[in-house]
């Protein structure tokens, strides 16, 4: 070795060593010029914010179990928490690519909006790496650096195959943890420069794009300078100079027993708020080392051999016994070496940064104190380190090595595991329309698109449970507004009639809409004969519905003359008697000769004027065109006047009769017409469900729909409030992919939607159901994630377009109509960003709305 | 039902009390870590006071004798907010103000830290060329 190269010795001189930052960055892995090499992998999200408690302790106990088969014992590790922003123009990117190079104007106008409501949003998205340091060499590695000193051995050769294993032995542990359930995936060098370029500048303006990173694009991503004062560090950024606190537990700042799942995951909620200001991401780093069973156990040994000798000490004289501390960490190693030797537990030495950022320094003042408050709540005590800033903050660096070992904690892994770091909140697809927020501890745009669910082979059915004025609505027609214009075939059925506002805005971004209500102009839209191919199937459907509109006291007598008239009209000559219909079997009845026939068809016929009963029964309309079987949205509009709950058949009234009968006639017509679509996404969207729950009648159409919408590959997405009685179906719980329970009132349908949500009903659940916000629903999607979502109306015009808020006249008084509640958004608030702050132009289109209490 | 998470720290970083000195019994015992202050603080006082021949026993001289160390001793001892005695803090700031160079800004990753110059030879025979780029920047 060169006597002119200083060397590093002892702890001290540590503190005080240059900056270590990778000179090499590959796939997984990065090097140092001294030799030091680092594996990488991130840990992707997991969502842990809803689960239930012992399922909690399950994952805890399995991550920490994991770990020790995946990591060597000695092995350095490095966990870095860090936080960017959801980009729009990534989100434009993957649409327009899953749309297709055909993508039709609507669909970039939609996707184009969305993507300025998520820059506008800039919600935190979270990067967590997991490191482990490859090159501390075993034994075979220290006979050849002696056989190097000696000069047996080449210094290049040596060096390679120091490499060869490092890499090998980097790839290995990879493979370990990609297989483990943490589910780590190799660290690309794009996330590694990212890493380094946020620990040393804040800012990312730029990022290589070669698959290994060295030399000058190493040079570029090292640009920047840090000035460390006395408690803080300023950092040169492109927007400005930032501000950067360290903060680390001090000396036994971590409750010994106090601290416990659930509500001690101290990494999962790294949000923070002030008093006056927005909420901001806080970053974490960890450095530590995984102890081998022989060095932790010599740790509480050497521990416990000192609080013996504090007990004989304080025996022999005056005090007679040492302090309570003494006797209670005397049994607590015991306790702790039992499980050492039972091996319950693996050992490690921690220690934990936060890194809190801001502005200015009065910011950072007020946010070093909210996050050191909310911490001390759970029983942890964080110190702002004094004349240390630059030694705490290097550690943090990738690439860099632990200088100062006075805060680190010793603890066995599950408290590591157990503070869910790699926690959160993720749920929903990773593509799609964007529908809303994900409101949980990492927050970020929810993306959905039901008809996912059936092409990907799981069950269809979607359902949206809560009570009325939560937003149910509204989600349902973000949802079929999503769909249809990326090209879904949709239907929406209204049974209200406040969801119109869904054609107007659905046209206005291109889409194919077809109305369909109670009107003339639609009378016998909804007719059999005119959508079935085989007439004689339609006259058994035609059958049916006439059946219910007959008193059932009468139905059994009425059956066998509406089904010889319904045959009749199916098999007689068409270029005769005209196209079949069920007005032409209610003419038929009405023309007989046959007294009891002739009285039946005249109260049929009746009856098919009204309103209820026209679509389906009504005299067929020539210039009413068929309904789309291709990419589009029809919105089936009826004013129905359904039975009373509880009340049997028998005792309907008639306008009670037809509109059951209407809605039969409308589950027909939405299950034949979506077997006839095909090639494209499918979703049927049926609201007010709990009109029909009531009634065995309606529990049996809405579990046949489900069943049948999975048969026909078509999503089907049930709307109700009445969430006990949806699950009383029989079978329905079997087809249900995604459930979205809003705000319910009443504890018993918080109990079933805890259910629905495979939730256990504890207080802190059914609490939660009760207080949800208006627009805020817990989201369980199809692959048993559960968070809670905000739903979003993105822009104005859909803001106004789906607000089913009544308005109100302008009165005397002046008093103005309300419409959509124009309060301030969601977001952050904080400026945090990766880009260099870009001068203001115009106003965004995409103003900032919140989904307030309509229905 | 809960999920203990616990931490030893406490556990393995007592403070430990001595309960007798030369036999003599210090009751509930004192902290040996203010016994090393203590004595560290005390010996060089004690004998500055001797060199200076300072009165021991006249007027507030006794007080002069004894109260500064203990005062420091007490003041140094004592826990701040990182858990650590004031003196960890004390050579923290000492450190940070004149060893290292206070303020001076890590530039580019430290990677124009000049590094300390070793020693200069004049016979040239004795210059040794570093044989790889990495030793220099080590």
């Amino acid at each position: 070795m060169s006597i002119l190269t200083p060397r590093v010795r002892g702890r001290r001189s540590l503190v005080e060593a240059p900056l270590q930052t990778p000179a090499a960055m590959g796939d997984g892995i990065t090097a140092n010029a001294n030799g030091t090499a680092w594996a990488w992998t991130t840990i992707p999200t997991r969502s842990t914010d809803e689960v239930n408690t012992s399922e909690l302790f399950r994952l805890t106990d399995l991550a920490a179990n994991e770990l020790v088969s995946c990591c060597p014992p000695g092995a350095q590790f490095h966990v870095k928490v860090q936080w960017s922003r959801w980009s729009g123009q990534d989100h434009v990117d993957t649409e327009l690519a899953a749309v297709g190079p055909h993508a039709r104007d609507g669909q970039r106008d939609l996707i184009a909006v969305s993507g300025e409501r998520i820059d506008q949003l800039a919600s935190p998205r979270r990067q967590v790496l997991f490191g482990l340091r490859v090159d501390e060499e075993s034994s075979s590695g220290s006979v050849d650096a002696w056989r190097q000193r000696i000069g047996t051995r080449a210094e290049e050769a040596a060096a390679a195959e120091a490499l060869q294993r490092r890499v090998k032995r980097a790839a290995a542990w990879r493979s370990r943890m990609a297989g483990s359930s943490l589910s780590a995936a190799t660290a690309t060098v794009h996330e590694l420069s990212w890493a380094l370029r946020r620990d040393l500048r804040r800012t990312v303006d730029w990022l290589p794009t070669s698959s290994v990173v060295s030399r000058g694009q190493i040079a570029r991503l090292r640009g920047g300078r840090v000035t460390p004062y006395a408690d803080h560090l300023r950092i040169d950024t492109d927007a400005g100079t930032r501000y950067l606190r360290c903060l680390v537990p001090s000396v036994t700042g971590f409750p010994a027993v106090d601290l416990a799942l659930p509500g001690g995951e101290w990494l999962q909620h790294l949000i923070f708020r002030t008093e006056d200001g927005g909420p901001f991401p806080v970053e974490v780093s960890i450095r530590g080392r995984i102890l081998s069973a022989r060095d932790a156990a010599k740790r509480l040994r050497d521990a416990l051999s000192l609080c013996k000798e504090q007990g004989r000490e304080a025996a022999k004289g005056h005090a007679e016994e040492a302090p309570e501390d003494i006797s209670e960490s005397r049994e607590a190693l015991s306790g702790r070496l039992a499980e050492l030797s039972n091996r319950q537990v693996v050992m490690v030495t921690d220690t934990p940064t936060w890194l809190v950022e801001a502005d200015d320094l009065d910011t950072l003042n007020d946010r070093t104190a909210a996050v050191t408050d909310a911490y001390a709540g759970m029983g942890i005590e964080l110190w702002g380190g004094r004349h240390n800033q630059d030694a705490l903050w290097m550690s943090t660096v990738l690439g860099d090595t632990q200088r100062t070992a006075e805060f680190e904690q010793l603890r066995p892994l599950q408290t590591l595991t157990g503070s869910w770091f790699h926690g959160g909140s993720r749920v929903g697809e990773d593509t799609g329309p964007y529908v809303g927020l994900n409101v949980g501890s990492t927050p970020g745009p929810y993306r959905s698109r039901l008809s996912n669910a059936t092409r990907d082979g799981d069950p269809g059915t979607t359902v949206m449970v809560g009570r009325s004025g939560a937003g149910k609505s509204t989600a349902v027609c973000l949802h079929l507004l999503g769909e249809a214009v990326y090209g879904a075939w949709t239907l929406l059925t209204d049974f209200k009639g406040d969801l119109h506002g869904i054609t107007d805005i659905a046209r206005r971004y291109g889409v194919r809409v077809t109305e369909v209500s109670n009107l003339d102009v639609d009378a016998g839209l909804m007719c059999p004969f005119r959508y079935v191919t085989d007439p004689i199937e339609a006259a058994s459907m035609s059958t049916d519905l006439l059946l219910m509109l007959i008193h059932p006291s009468l139905a059994a007598d009425a059956e066998t003359r509406i089904r010889r008239a319904a045959t009749e009209v199916a098999t007689r000559d068409r270029d005769s008697y005209g196209p079949p219909s069920t007005a032409a079997v209610i003419e038929l009845l009405h023309d007989s000769n046959q007294p009891e026939d002739c009285s039946l068809g005249a109260a049929l016929a009746d009856t098919a004027l009204d309103p209820l009963a026209r679509p389906f029964a009504g005299p067929r309309q020539e210039h009413a065109g068929d309904l789309p079987t291709g990419a589009g949205l029809v919105y089936l509009r009826l004013n129905l006047d359904l039975p009373e709950a509880g009340h049997p058949p028998e005792q309907w009234r008639p306008r009670g009769r037809m509109s059951m009968a209407a809605v039969k006639a409308v589950f027909m017509y939405c299950a034949y017409l979506s077997g006839r679509v095909h090639g494209i996404a499918k979703v049927l969207a049926l609201t007010e469900l709990h009109l029909l729950t009531p009634h065995q009648m309606g529990r049996t159409m809405i579990g046949s729909a489900a069943r049948v919408g999975r048969a026909l590959d078509t999503s089907v997405l049930l709307d109700t409030q009445a969430c006990v009685e949806l699950t009383s179906i029989d079978g329905l719980a079997d087809q249900i992919s995604t459930v979205y329970a809003f705000r319910v009132k009443t504890l018993d349908e918080a109990t079933a939607q805890a259910a629905l949500l495979e939730l256990d009903p504890e207080p802190r659940t059914l609490q939660r159901q009760k207080s949800l916000p208006s627009g805020q629903c817990l989201v369980l999607d199809r692959w048993g994630r559960i968070a809670p979502v905000q739903f979003d109306y993105i822009t104005d015009d859909i803001a106004t377009a789906l607000n089913t808020n009544p308005e109100r006249d302008t009165g005397p008084d002046g008093e103005v109509a309300a419409t959509t509640d124009a309060s301030t958004d969601p977001a952050l608030g904080d400026d945090q960003d990766d880009r260099a702050v870009v001068a203001g132009g115009g106003p965004p289109r995409a103003r900032l709305v919140k989904i307030g209490a309509d229905q | 039902m809960t999920y203990p998470l616990p931490t030893d720290t406490r556990h393995t970083n007592l403070e430990t009390r001595q309960y007798d000195v030369f036999g003599m019994d210090l009751g509930e015992g004192i902290p040996r870590s203010a016994i090393k202050v203590a004595a560290l603080l005390f010996t060089p006082w004690l004998l500055l006071l001797l060199v200076l021949d300072a009165p021991l026993m006249t007027g507030v001289w006794p007080t002069v004798w004894i109260s500064p160390p203990l005062v420091a001793t007490w003041l140094l001892t004592s826990r701040d907010g990182s858990g650590r005695v004031r003196l960890r803090g004390a050579r923290d700031a000492v450190v940070f103000w004149v060893i290292r160079s206070h303020r001076a800004s890590i530039v580019n990753a430290g990677t124009t830290t000049p590094t300390e110059p070793g020693p200069i030879f004049t016979d040239a025979q004795y210059v040794v060329l570093p044989s790889t780029v990495s030793e220099i920047s080590a």
